[in-house]
């Protein structure tokens, strides 16, 4: 069993949280050295704090507050120790941007190193990163982790897919890294342009920077016959690197040392009890230019490990796949419901491809649901009936599912609209009611 | 037996011209085509007289497309002949799963595609009562 450093990744329980409260108390200080915590967080006694629960005595950071207080507002050294900054990928409302310092970039790496080798990669393998560079964290983010551990890294970005492929053949990638919607894309262009997709050296997949479901991780480890790891991170705790799958493909270890973690009810902010699902609020440990306290990441998991520790050796807390977003949330009739559910049932049939959406309408006044998926041409034999039925179990699956009935729409391969960045599978016709 | 190629359509306007524009570019001809559509979505069903070019055309245009074996039965071109013939298949136990047909020559002969549960034995029934079960020259150059 590979570690980067093994000695903080097995980190006695105990251990590890008397340096998670050490670490919070300092960043308590620190932050108030930021306009924005300065009065945020006014009158804190820090000697009230003696385990790591006792973060919730602390109020909560949003991402209305980073961005009302852009730029600088929660910066907490001289504009001069600032080395590097990013932008989340937010589609809505001015940006949210967070600050580096080098040491900040240092540990950032550090904390990527130990993903990539918890997978198996590292040193001697072709790394082919196929993700945005620029202010979203992704590209960078794995980048400088994959040269620290030693891998050849090649920084493809994403798009020009032909060109992606051709990389990979020429210099025989081993792993790659790439949000699971346009990877899936590179393997239809793989078959078109006459390739096996797992006639390639691919052995490992790190996918990420969308929410996904174990249906779509196995289609993506059966196409290319590798196994794919599930990376978790967001520009506002760094960016990648936050936590990540080990080989037991049994939830992402989050890295306690440098993020402590506590999962709420989205609703009220309580917190709810090991292992419900809510929302994860991540408090950064020892960040230098701009520590965030208790950050509502809007992210949907819940902890699959209370107590219990994993047979990789690792100490650190293990979340499950991210649902989803509170804001991903969906209102159909009335019916709470995440996209991620649709996308299981979709996944399930091996008959369809892994290009869908999901259409929301109002017809007078009542909502309909549309879901959208294409054929897998490979599985198409003309039969038409075959297709009446195939409409009628994934519509009663996903009814199953979700407890409210949708149209399914079945489309030619190829003609969904594809992303090179993360998957639009939304779209919400309804307008106010 | 003759290859039937099933192409899978989304019920569009210009969908069917779009698909036929790759036959005719591919210098296909068309002998029979039956739509069959469901809500949204519809398959189309072509006999041509050149399956392996048409389905090479089809592959390359990004059209989902497969094929499938049917028979091709010459019948009389007159009133009774499709239900003599359907008479026998029914009297043997085999299932039609499709039908359809075209005239080749009027008044005179036109031949019946089958899609049955069984192509071997419904073709055996219909050679031994002197039906005669086409191949694909033999369609191809009518």
């Amino acid at each position: 069993m590979p570690f980067w450093d093994k000695e903080m990744e097995t980190l006695p329980r105990a251990e590890l949280e008397e340096m998670q409260v050490k670490r919070l108390k300092a960043t308590i200080a620190r932050s108030q050295r930021s306009v924005f915590y300065r009065t945020r967080l006014k009158e804190i006694d820090e000697s009230r704090f003696n385990k790591p629960e006792d973060v919730a005595l602390l109020p909560f950071t949003t991402k209305t507050d980073l961005r009302n207080n852009y730029d600088f507002g929660l910066v907490t050294v001289p504009k001069n120790e600032i080395i590097r900054m990013h932008a989340s990928s937010g589609t809505t409302g001015k940006a949210t941007v967070i600050f580096h310092t080098r040491k900040d970039i240092e540990t950032w790496a550090e904390l990527v190193a130990r993903c990539i080798v918890m997978t198996g990669a590292g040193k001697g393998d072709v790394f082919q990163n196929i993700i945005s560079y620029g202010l979203f964290t992704g590209g960078l983010g794995l980048h400088y982790g994959a040269e620290k551990v030693g891998m050849l890294t090649i920084p493809s970005g994403v798009g020009n897919t032909k060109r992606q492929i051709q990389l990979m053949k020429d210099f025989k990638t081993t792993v790659f890294h790439a949000t699971p919607s346009y990877i899936l894309y590179v393997s239809e262009v793989m078959v078109e342009e006459g390739y096996d997709p797992n006639g390639f050296d691919l052995r490992i997949g790190f996918v990420g920077a969308e929410p996904h479901s174990e249906k779509t991780r196995q289609r993506i480890e059966d196409t290319f016959d590798i196994d794919a790891y599930n990376s978790y991170g967001m520009s506002e705790l760094n960016g990648p690197g936050v936590a990540f799958e080990c080989e037991e493909k049994n939830g992402m270890h989050l890295w306690e040392d440098r993020y402590l973690l506590e999962v709420v009810d989205p609703r009220t902010g309580e917190e709810l009890a090991p292992g419900e699902e809510g929302e994860l609020v991540v408090t950064t440990l020892d960040r230098e230019a701009m520590p965030i306290i208790r950050y509502r990441t809007g992210d949907l998991a819940r902890i699959v490990d209370e107590g219990e520790r994993c047979a990789c050796g690792r100490t650190h807390v293990r979340i499950s796949r991210i649902k989803g977003r509170t804001d991903d949330m969906l209102i159909v009739k009335g019916v709470n419901l995440y996209p991620s559910q649709i996308e299981d049932v979709l996944m399930s049939f091996p008959e369809v491809a892994a290009t869908y959406q999901i259409v929301l309408k109002r017809e007078s006044s009542l909502d309909t649901l549309t879901v959208r998926v294409e054929l897998n041409p490979k599985l198409f034999d003309g039969d038409l009936r075959k297709l009446k039925k195939l409409e009628y179990e994934i519509t009663k699956n996903i009814q199953d599912e979700i407890e409210v009935r949708p149209t399914v729409e079945f489309h030619e391969p190829g003609s969904l609209p594809r992303s090179e960045g993360k998957a639009v599978r939304v779209i919400d016709l309804r307008g106010e009611l | 037996m003759v290859m039937q190629l099933n192409v899978f359509a989304e019920n569009k306007p210009g969908k069917l011209e779009k698909i036929t524009g790759i036959l005719a570019d591919a210098n296909v001809n068309i002998k029979a085509l039956k739509i069959s559509s469901e809500n949204g979505y519809g398959v189309f069903q072509f006999i041509v007289d050149n399956p392996e070019a048409a389905f090479r055309a089809f592959k390359q245009a990004g059209i989902t497309v497969s094929q499938k074996d049917v028979l091709a039965v010459v019948v009389d071109d007159k009133p009774g002949s499709l239900h003599h013939m359907l008479g026998l298949l029914r009297e043997d136990g085999i299932d039609v799963a499709d039908c359809y047909g075209f005239v080749v020559e009027r008044e005179e002969k036109a031949i019946i595609v089958l899609e049955v549960s069984n192509l071997t034995a419904a073709r055996r029934i219909l050679e031994r009562q002197n039906y005669n079960v086409i191949g694909s020259s033999e369609l191809y150059s009518l």
